[in-house]
């Protein structure tokens, strides 16, 4: 019988721990979006030394998640962002409004599909 | 992470429907939720180790939720009768007095063909012999003869046998094993004068010895080869 505990109390962890995660993960594509949002608008105002602190701000956040995320996702979906921040970065250097509008709607997509991959919905599950 | 763990269950409890939809006679000894285990297991671990791109974690937790499954199911099969009876299945009478259960061959889909070859391979031909045939759950067929069909033991002739007990593998394939040797309570004289007894002079010459524990000695020699 102790066993049986055991097993339903490892069960119950790993259900935990898959659910923290999935909040974790919304926790983070939302701080990463609001990051890119800011830097969007840094852009559009011709601010760019602002727009350049906002895209490193956002790249430093996710390279602080870099371990935690690459053992929880798939590596090929994490190198796609880690290139696109680092795409947002040359833009904003650059100074290419354009360039930088549409890599920071292409790093929205990608958070947002990486977040929602991990969430507990029937579509996902199916 | 989540997902991958519903998914698990939800596969696991899937495959299990399927063989138990299958029958018997798909399964051979494992039980059908063994079996299922045994798939997914192999299958989970070997993704995560070819593809690098994959953490290991999406193969662990599959893993884990599915080890956790499984003994909580198979404490739950050994306490309910229900639980065991929806995931093993219950067995089949094939042969009931001597006569064929048409029905349930139907049923568990096995053929006069797999019949007739398990009785061969149990040592019977002759059905009126047969007083029942279950076919168990983990797939294989149990034969039980009419009393009067079965042989006689030797308690039944009044007979005492002697005991032969497991015999010792002393030599196999020109091998020596001294530790059987002793174990026997035998010497190397006593290993030589059996050789010599059949005209054999090394322990290489020998392919097989063994001894009872009465002492009955059984003995191959090596063909030369050819």
């Amino acid at each position: 019988m102790r066993r049986v505990w055991a097993a339903a109390a490892l069960l119950l962890l790993l259900i935990t721990a898959a659910l923290w995660n999935a909040g974790a993960l919304t926790r983070l594509a939302g701080q990463l979006t609001q990051d890119l949002s800011l830097t969007e608008q840094a852009v559009q105002a011709d601010d760019w030394d602002k727009a350049a602190q906002l895209a490193g701000q956002a790249l430093d956040r996710w390279d602080r998640h870099g371990f935690y995320l690459h053992i929880t996702l798939r590596h090929g979906d994490l190198q796609d962002i880690q290139l696109e921040l680092s795409r947002l970065q040359e833009c904003v250097e650059l100074q290419d409004a354009d360039q930088c509008a549409a890599s920071v709607s292409r790093l929205a997509a990608q958070l947002n599909q990486l977040s929602r991959s991990e969430q507990l919905t029937l579509r996902n599950v199916l | 992470m989540i997902v991958a763990l519903l998914r698990t269950v939800i596969l696991y409890l899937l495959i299990i429907a399927g063989l138990r939809l299958m029958g018997k006679r798909q399964i051979g000894e494992l039980e059908p939720s063994e079996l299922v285990l045994a798939l997914l297991i192999a299958d989970l671990a070997a993704v995560p180790m070819q593809d690098f791109g994959i953490p290991l974690l999406t193969g662990v937790i599959p893993i884990l939720t599915l080890l956790c499954v499984t003994t909580i199911l198979s404490v739950l099969t050994a306490k309910s009768q229900a639980v065991r009876t929806l995931l093993c299945g219950r067995p089949s009478i094939i042969i009931r007095n001597g006569e064929l259960d048409q029905r349930e061959m139907t049923k568990n889909r096995f053929t006069l063909d797999e019949l007739s070859e398990e009785l061969r391979i149990k040592g019977y031909t002759d059905l009126s012999a047969i007083k029942y045939a279950i076919l168990e759950t983990n797939g294989q067929l149990s034969v039980l003869p009419y009393a009067a069909q079965s042989p006689a033991t030797a308690a039944q002739m009044g007979v005492t046998p002697p005991e032969p007990g497991i015999p010792l593998v002393l030599i196999s394939d020109g091998t020596l094993f001294p530790a059987n040797l002793k174990h026997a309570g035998l010497d190397d004289n006593w290993l030589r004068r059996r050789l010599k007894e059949r005209g054999l002079s090394s322990c290489r010459q020998v392919f097989l010895l063994t001894v009872d524990e009465v002492g009955k000695v059984c003995l191959v020699p090596r063909e030369k080869a050819g």
